[in-house]
């Protein structure tokens, strides 16, 4: 079960859990923001986890990067930029792939309040310090 | 030192699945990890002899696994999907582990992080 849960990646928050331990969660995003519904799923999943007391951390990735973008003008829909922005005001470390964002032709300039472009290396550090890492995407 | 596996699942052309996951890997390869990588379901086609990706404006994969083998990342692949499309390993590619369903449960079972490609 404990490997389905790993490979899947969206239900180990209650079935590799350590009684109330709090841990440090991260998500890694991988799918564009407003196709696909992974991002919103980070963001409420996010939103739960700090209810709780637990870290949560999100690294922005591929086509995911777009909602870092300031522009983006969602009408009567969630803005998830919005919705990330909040994430960052209780704490949550986000991150954003820098290499993603040249290959999107998306420059600093660009990006909302509160986001940056980071390397590799930063989403390294982050799943070095979580205790439990989930990918979404595709 | 953490294990962390990366599980590639797409096809090695048509999505940057498989390159996203190897520049990932390239980049955790900088901090102390133990790195695996395991090629499954359509990931497989990798096995392909012969290709020529720079066609379509792609990159050959073996150079990309090679790559990889170099910083001692450590390559798997799913034996039974690669039998089931028929495939066989190339004396020329680099060293691939061909695991069993068993084998690669026990290795999602050590990893301490599974991304997924």
């Amino acid at each position: 079960m404990l490997v389905k849960q790993k490979m899947v990646g969206l239900t180990c928050l209650s079935g590799n859990f350590r009684g109330e331990d709090l841990m440090k969660f991260v998500f890694i995003v991988r799918a564009g923001p407003y196709a696909f519904q992974h991002l919103q799923t980070v963001c409420d999943l996010s939103s739960a986890a700090l209810d709780k007391s637990h870290e949560v951390g999100i690294f922005l990735a591929e086509d995911s990067v777009v909602a870092m973008n300031g522009s983006c003008k969602t009408g009567s829909e969630r803005n998830l930029t919005t919705s990330l922005q909040e994430l960052i005001a209780r704490g949550v470390q986000i991150e954003g792939c820098g290499a993603c964002c040249q290959f999107r032709g998306q420059k600093r300039s660009d990006m909302a309040e509160g986001f940056r472009p980071a390397g590799i290396a930063t989403l390294g550090k982050m799943v070095a310090n979580a205790d439990r890492v989930m990918t979404f995407g595709y | 030192m953490k294990k962390i596996l990366f599980i590639m699942r797409t096809a090695p052309y048509g999505s940057a699945g498989i390159a996203e996951g190897v520049r990932s890997a390239l980049g955790f390869a900088t901090l102390p990890f133990e790195l695996n990588i395991i090629l499954m379901d359509e990931a497989v086609w990798a096995f392909l002899p012969n290709q020529q990706p720079e066609g379509i404006g792609g990159n050959p994969t073996w150079s990309l696994f090679e790559t990889l083998t170099d910083i001692d990342v450590t390559l798997n692949a799913d034996s039974e999907a690669i039998n089931e499309r028929g495939l066989a390993v190339q004396s020329d590619m680099p060293k691939f582990n061909i695991l069993n369903s068993d084998e690669i449960s026990a290795l999602i079972g050590q990893a301490d992080a599974v991304l997924t490609y």
